[in-house]
């Protein structure tokens, strides 16, 4: 079997000490920023990149990959007994794992999370590696017309399911693509927005800005308000949950895990959107609806594995089509980047030991977070007593130091800052800047791309949208439009809100 | 999503409800004003900075037709957001952490400014000190102590462990 060999040349490549290493050093780092609140996967996988300079590429991006599904498994930690979700994606899980807490049931819910987690895990890497092959092999097939048409589906995906108003979403898309055309045109070298500057002829490094945006802009807004951290005082005992509690979280696994899967693989979906999904769905097929809230197993088991199973498979479109499906990803393609791998359906083949080492890494990587987060829980709730007027300092001067040394220009720092102050001003006027780390990603393909199909059309605008010379491009590109037009029409936009609000 | 202290995880990307719990009727929708004028600054700032590139070649795309376009949907969306935003109630701005934002951006242009002439150590330890200033609980001793053995050990892993080329010491007078 071709899949069951990959996997196994896969598994070579991971389990060699250094790549075990280092996904063992993604995990742990990925538990520990998951754990602690006020920190989360963006700005941290943004802050190690600089740190992985000297490893080679599949090492560097085992270990940063481990980090996001790390968070995962952290989160719901800091969820269950301290009622604060440690990720964004573990809000849903404070409800129902906060009550079992205080029933002193707070073993059986960490158990049934960390199984739930390691269940969708597995789950999502069976499905990226048998996704994989199918999948770069359409992707092959594609034209810079199709490309073109294919990241601006993703781009409306992620203003369609980004949460609040759908006019401010497109907004920060719009900026996101205009501040990826900054610094020298490719194509005919003529410098853009530089004001004149020589640093900016290169255009704006990805670490910059996300550091900036999501970094810097972090820290300003936990700074808001004062901590307060009620950790559950009594010891966690009881990690085995009884039978009952597994026969109860059966299904909801399996539905969290099957719901997140699907939402990981659409652009703009990702773990946060999942865990609300399941926990949705769980209390809408319950027979005991109130039971929800006061402490239901499956409001614990289906919001956890969906969000890890959703945190798995949104590497596929990143894997296979080069697309990021969410801000997470994109952060990962600027890890590619910086070490020289161009994200796209060639990786498959022109990077064998990158793709499967990854994939196999995964697994286990989710093997490892299993140990790591049950009998290990006192450590990690141990650290949640490190104060967070000791975290931010520390998190500030790795930020600076990272951002410096990607290019060895101080200018970089300053432009940080600026986007620190520009993403915190946005933070607090209601826009959400995921999607525009996504926009500024695939902003140069994408204008590359399509300045490439305007020349195969010469000039001819409407031939991208014909159907009968690029059936694909023109298809793709209506079903853009139609799901942005019903997007932002206001019936459609209430029932979307309503979904958000639950 | 009853949570009362979402701090200081305010992560959730849903936080905005809570928002608007604090502030029931604030007058006009604030955010969307200042919001929408904030875009369409940058994106006359864009329009200006590209106007001298040219739109239109061979192949009906040149250098300055993405940024041009791009500001131009920015304009008028920055428009309608703000617009719409006089005619709605909507959300105030909420609490603004001003003293973090002085601490946290001037301790980061201070590293910026002095990282070169200074090196990393003499850079690390204020950028640190400044920062922890932004706590409402700060405190001196502690602070000190940390910022210290943070930097050593941020110039111990990225000079030694991880061979950056970044300074560590001041370039005058010679150490």
């Amino acid at each position: 079997m071709d899949l069951l060999s990959n996997l196994a040349f896969g598994f070579s490549v991971a389990v060699s000490p250094v790549n075990i290493l280092l996904c063992l050093i993604g995990a742990l780092v990925g538990t520990l920023i998951g754990v602690l609140p006020g920190i989360g996967p963006i700005a941290t996988i943004a802050m190690l990149l600089p740190v992985t300079y000297k490893l080679d590429p599949t090492g560097a991006l085992i270990m940063l990959a481990g980090i996001f599904y790390g968070a995962q498994y952290g989160g719901s930690t800091t969820a269950i007994l301290v009622n604060l979700p440690g990720e964004a994606s573990s809000v849903v899980t404070t409800l129902d794992g906060h009550q079992m807490a205080k029933k002193g049931r707070a073993g059986a819910a960490l158990a049934i999370a960390a199984i739930g987690s390691f269940i969708a895990g597995t789950f999502g890497t069976i499905l990226i590696a048998a996704l994989a092959k199918p999948l770069t092999e359409v992707a092959q097939a594609f034209g810079p017309a199709e490309y073109f048409a294919l990241m601006a589906l993703g781009l409306v995906c992620a203003i369609v399911l980004a949460s609040g108003s759908i006019l401010k979403a497109i907004a920060m898309v719009f900026l996101g693509l205009l501040l990826s055309t900054i610094g020298t045109d490719v194509e005919t070298g003529a410098l853009r927005m530089t004001f004149g500057y020589p640093p900016l002829a290169d255009g704006i490094e990805f670490v910059t800005l996300a550091m900036g945006m999501f970094g810097f802009a972090e820290i300003l807004r936990n700074l808001e308000n004062r901590e307060s951290r009620d950790i559950v005082g009594q010891k966690v005992t009881g990690l085995m949950p009884t039978r009952q509690d597994l026969r109860e979280s059966a299904p909801a696994i399996a539905r969290g895990t099957l719901l997140g899967s699907l939402l990981g693989i659409l652009p703009g979906g990702g773990a946060t959107l999942a865990a609300f999904g399941s926990y949705t769905v769980e209390k809408k097929i319950s027979k005991t609806p109130k039971a929800f809230g006061q402490g239901a197993i499956q409001g614990v088991a289906g919001p956890e594995s969906a969000n890890n199973a959703a945190a798995q498979t949104s590497f596929i479109p990143l894997l296979t089509l080069g697309i990021p499906p969410n801000a997470v990803m994109a952060v990962m393609v600027g890890a590619m980047t910086i070490h020289g791998i161009v994200p796209g359906p060639q990786i498959v083949t022109e990077q064998p030991k990158l793709f499967w080492g990854m994939i196999a890494s995964m697994w286990i990587g989710n093997l490892m977070l299993l140990v790591i987060n049950l009998p290990l829980v006192g450590i990690w709730v141990q650290l949640l007593r490190v104060p967070y007027r000791m975290l931010f300092p520390a998190i500030l001067i790795f930020c600076c130091i990272g951002i410096y040394s990607v290019n060895g220009q101080w200018f970089d720092v300053v432009l940080a800052a600026v986007f620190g102050l520009v993403g915190y001003a946005f933070i607090k006027l209601g826009f959400e800047p995921a999607p525009m780390l996504v926009a500024f990603v695939l902003g140069k393909i994408m204008e590359e791309k399509l300045r490439l199909a305007m020349m195969l059309a010469r000039g001819n605008w409407l031939s991208l949208l014909d159907f009968s010379l690029n059936p694909l491009a023109a298809s793709l590109l209506v079903i853009s439009i139609i799901l942005l037009v019903l997007a932002v029409l206001p019936s459609i936009r209430r029932k979307r809100d309503e979904v958000f609000v639950e | 999503m009853g949570q009362e202290h979402v701090s200081p995880a305010g992560q959730s990307r849903h936080s905005g409800k809570n928002v608007s719990e604090r502030t029931p009727n604030a007058p006009r929708a604030l955010q969307d004003i200042v919001g929408g004028c904030l875009l369409m600054l940058i994106a006359v700032l864009a329009l200006y900075l590209s106007w001298h590139l040219p739109v239109s070649g061979a192949s009906g795309l040149n250098s300055g037709s993405a940024p041009r376009y791009t500001a131009s949907a920015l304009l008028v969306l920055g428009g309608i957001i703000a617009a719409g935003g006089f005619f709605r109630e909507g959300e105030g701005v909420g609490r603004i952490a001003w003293r973090g934002m002085a601490c946290i951006l001037g301790g980061v242009l201070f590293f910026a400014f002095a990282i070169e002439p200074l090196g990393l150590v003499l850079t690390g330890i204020p950028l640190m000190l400044i920062a922890a200033l932004a706590s409402p609980d700060f405190r001196l001793k502690e602070a000190i102590i940390f910022a210290v053995l943070m930097t050593l050990f941020c110039a111990v892993l990225f000079r030694y462990g991880l061979a950056q080329a970044i300074p560590l010491w001041p370039i005058w007078p010679k150490f």
